[in-house]
């Protein structure tokens, strides 16, 4: 044995890491090897040394130390674990999953439900001119043609492709007609009620029919109304027909209005 | 179980935990950062970073290595950011030399006298002069008394590697001791003065 792997073996002899095989070959190497032993005698007395130096620190307070350190620890692991609560003993992870799962469902229904119907509500009280809602809708690039798809194809559940509309849309004094080339056509019409915009739209051709919202009867007929943050829309079926009432009134006020008006497919 | 009483449930377990290994972390923190100020600071750090850990986990296997080896790495995130690169110093030249020079000529038992002679701040000096690989090798075996496997799973290292971290870094602690010897006067009485140019 060289007297290099001898002395790494000493250290580690010293610190009782050696196995009994190696421990073997060091004391054979010792016996023959006089630097060695005076290695193996210096090693131990610098271990003894470095040893005192830890045994002589007074150590008494680390009891203490541990008990302020529970004191103070943190009993949410996270400033974001601090936000959440710790549902059936979820780990921060799981419960930060949790929320990013609640989010994207909170962020999905206010950008597919809500939105666009606010928004064409909103275009509609705002815009509430004929004219102005026309060329809007004649103009494709505008985000209001998107809303308008969107609007009708939840309310009807027909889709409706707004762009091939507007090319054969006319824009009429007092109203605005759109044929589609599938046979669907849309009506608007808007009056000025207490100075304040409503909307008729009336939607005719296949397959459209309402299911969505607070089913009534008024006068006979079943309609079904729906309140946005700012407009309320009652749609009622006449014929092949879907009629919608967008106002901003109150759903009492809505009501009254929707009974004293005739479609104009009636 | 309500919250309070999961919370209190788990600090009495994690100090059961602690406990037994509180007084050689400490040890070691005093002797990671020289100043017994910043060795309670690192020492509470190090219990709040494992409380969090263990609530996360409670089966922890080895508590020791583990609580080390976070005390380590609180230690280079708060205090020592840039850690000190290897020594290129080669250690196996001269030590025979120094070694039979101080105990040759040094009447009885001339080992422990020459170790004696130093004060513990002389020691603890001295050890931090060492680059950290080897300084916190030979802290981890000789002051806070970690096993060889213990340390390689503190230092993310083989056994080997550990091993011959401590027999270098005690060699060149030796070094260093000698140096401080020599210029102080302390070497034994009729010793050689040292001819190698080391």
């Amino acid at each position: 044995m060289e007297c290099r792997e001898a002395r790494e073996m000493i250290h580690a002899a010293c610190d009782g890491e050696l196995a009994a095989a190696d421990r073997q070959q060091v004391l054979e190497h010792l016996a023959e090897c006089e630097g060695c032993r005076m290695y193996e005698s210096v090693t131990n007395c610098l271990k003894l040394r470095v040893q005192a130096v830890g045994a002589a620190a007074d150590l008494s307070s680390a009891g203490a130390i541990l008990t302020r350190a529970i004191a103070a620890a943190p009993t949410r692991t996270t400033l974001l674990g601090r936000f959440l609560p710790n549902v059936l003993g979820m780990t921060t992870f799981f419960r930060a999953a949790a929320a990013l799962v609640v989010l994207s469902a909170a962020v999905f229904v206010v950008i597919v439900l809500v939105t666009p119907a606010q928004s064409m509500a909103s275009m509609v009280l705002q815009k509430h001119r004929l004219r102005e809602i026309g060329a809007l809708l004649l103009d494709s690039n505008a985000n209001c043609c998107k809303d308008l798809e969107e609007w009708f194809e939840s309310r009807t559940g027909h889709p409706v492709d707004v762009p091939e509309i507007t090319c054969k849309g006319i824009v009429m004094e007092g109203g605005c007609h759109y044929k589609h080339e599938t046979g669907n056509e849309i009506y608007l019409a808007a009056y000025t009620l207490e100075d304040k915009p409503v909307t008729i739209c009336v939607c005719s051709g296949p397959n459209m029919d309402l299911e969505k919202g607070e089913s009534l009867v008024i006068g006979g007929t079943n309609a079904t109304l729906n309140r946005g943050k700012d407009y309320t829309l009652i749609s009622w079926r006449s014929g092949l027909n879907v009629v919608a009432l967008v106002t901003p009134f109150d759903a009492e006020r809505c009501k009254e209005i929707f009974a004293s008006i005739k479609s104009p497919s009636e | 179980m309500p919250l309070e009483m999961k919370e209190e449930g788990l600090k009495a377990g994690f100090a059961e935990l602690v406990k037994p290994h509180q007084e050689a972390l400490f040890a070691g923190a005093m002797q990671f950062t020289a100043n017994r100020a910043d060795a309670e600071d690192l020492l509470q750090e190090t219990f709040m970073r494992a409380y969090i850990g263990f609530k996360r986990a409670q089966d922890i296997e080895k508590p020791r290595a583990w609580l080390f080896k976070i005390m380590r790495n609180a230690y280079i995130n708060r205090y020592h950011k840039k850690r000190r690169q290897p020594s290129k110093v080669s250690y196996d030249e001269g030590l025979d030399h120094r070694v039979d020079e101080v105990f040759s000529r040094g009447g009885d038992d001339p080992q422990e006298k020459f170790f004696s002679q130093f004060l513990d701040s002389e020691v603890v000096s001295a050890l931090n002069s060492l680059p950290d690989q080897f300084r916190e090798s030979v802290v981890l075996c000789d002051i806070s008394g970690l096993s060889y496997e213990e340390i390689s799973q503190v230092l993310d290292c083989p056994l080997g590697t550990v091993r011959s971290r401590i027999s270098r870094g005690r060699e060149l602690l030796f070094h260093k001791l000698y140096d401080y010897a020599k210029e102080r006067g302390l070497l034994p009485k009729g010793e050689k003065g040292r001819s190698d140019g080391m």
